[in-house]
């Protein structure tokens, strides 16, 4: 009986195991999110160091480039996932609420504000990210 | 005494490892069900790597699961590149989630 229990849960681990070693070949091994977090705080960062205009022409760039590039990576994987753990979805509902928060309740734009708000914005992304990416190495 | 056997005997066989599916328990077409259990198609290549199997040996275990209506083969040309993609069917899914209760019964967990 004992030994069956035993064989059991070594099953379990080996499709965990397999589940895991799945997950790291595919969108959802946390790659894209921190790219992505990380770009979100470079991006609010330019609009800190350029004038706005220009600020935004090269926010626009590598947001297109990092949207191509998101696109290639993740078609070129390995395994391709039935759901993407994907949370640009809430970043596009609270990305403006912290933006325009910022700018109403610091109308004179303090320093690195665009920084602050980058990095607010870009932390659940890569808290998701670096999770996703924690999950599909235990395989 | 008969009765006593018959309950025995009938004991036995409801026990969860009856449920075990043959088909899904041999170690390796196990590691192959569960990388497709949660995803939408899995390359060759992947399994090939992962599982450390030569071409012949993986193809072999994929026809048997592919025969029994587990999975399902699907060869496809990516720009001029030959890519073959694995997929769990309906039945594959629902044959491992069966087999995925079993083994928490065993260890005596009420989990699905």
């Amino acid at each position: 009986m004992e030994a069956e229990k035993m064989e059991a849960v070594e099953r379990l681990e080996a499709i965990r195991k397999a589940q895991s070693a799945a997950q790291k070949h595919s969108p959802n091994n946390g790659t894209i999110q921190l790219v992505w977090g990380g770009l979100i705080i470079v991006g609010l960062a330019l609009f800190d160091i350029f004038p706005g205009i220009w600020a935004g022409f090269i926010w626009a760039g590598i947001a297109i480039v990092a949207s191509f590039w998101t696109a290639r990576y993740a078609s070129r994987l390995k395994v391709q996932p039935r759901k993407m753990r994907n949370p640009f979805i809430w970043m596009a509902i609270y990305y403006p609420v912290l933006l325009m928060g910022a700018i109403l309740l610091f109308p004179g734009k303090p320093p690195f504000l665009f920084t602050i708000v980058g990095v607010l914005t870009a932390l659940p992304i890569l808290w998701v990210g670096w999770q996703l990416r924690r999950a599909s190495q235990e395989g | 005494m008969s009765t006593e056997i018959d309950a025995q005997s009938e004991e036995q066989e409801s026990h969860p490892r009856w449920l075990l599916d043959e088909m899904i328990h041999q170690p390796v077409r196990l590691s192959i069900i569960a990388a497709l259990s949660q995803n939408k198609k899995v390359d060759f290549t992947f399994l090939r790597e992962y599982l450390q199997l030569n071409d012949s040996n993986l193809s072999r275990h994929l026809t048997a699961l592919e025969e029994a209506g587990y999975i399902e083969i699907n060869k496809v040309f990516e720009g001029k590149r030959p890519r073959t993609w694995l997929a769990l069917s309906s039945q594959g899914q629902e044959a491992f989630q069966k087999y995925m209760q079993a083994l928490h019964r065993i260890v005596g967990e009420s989990g699905k």
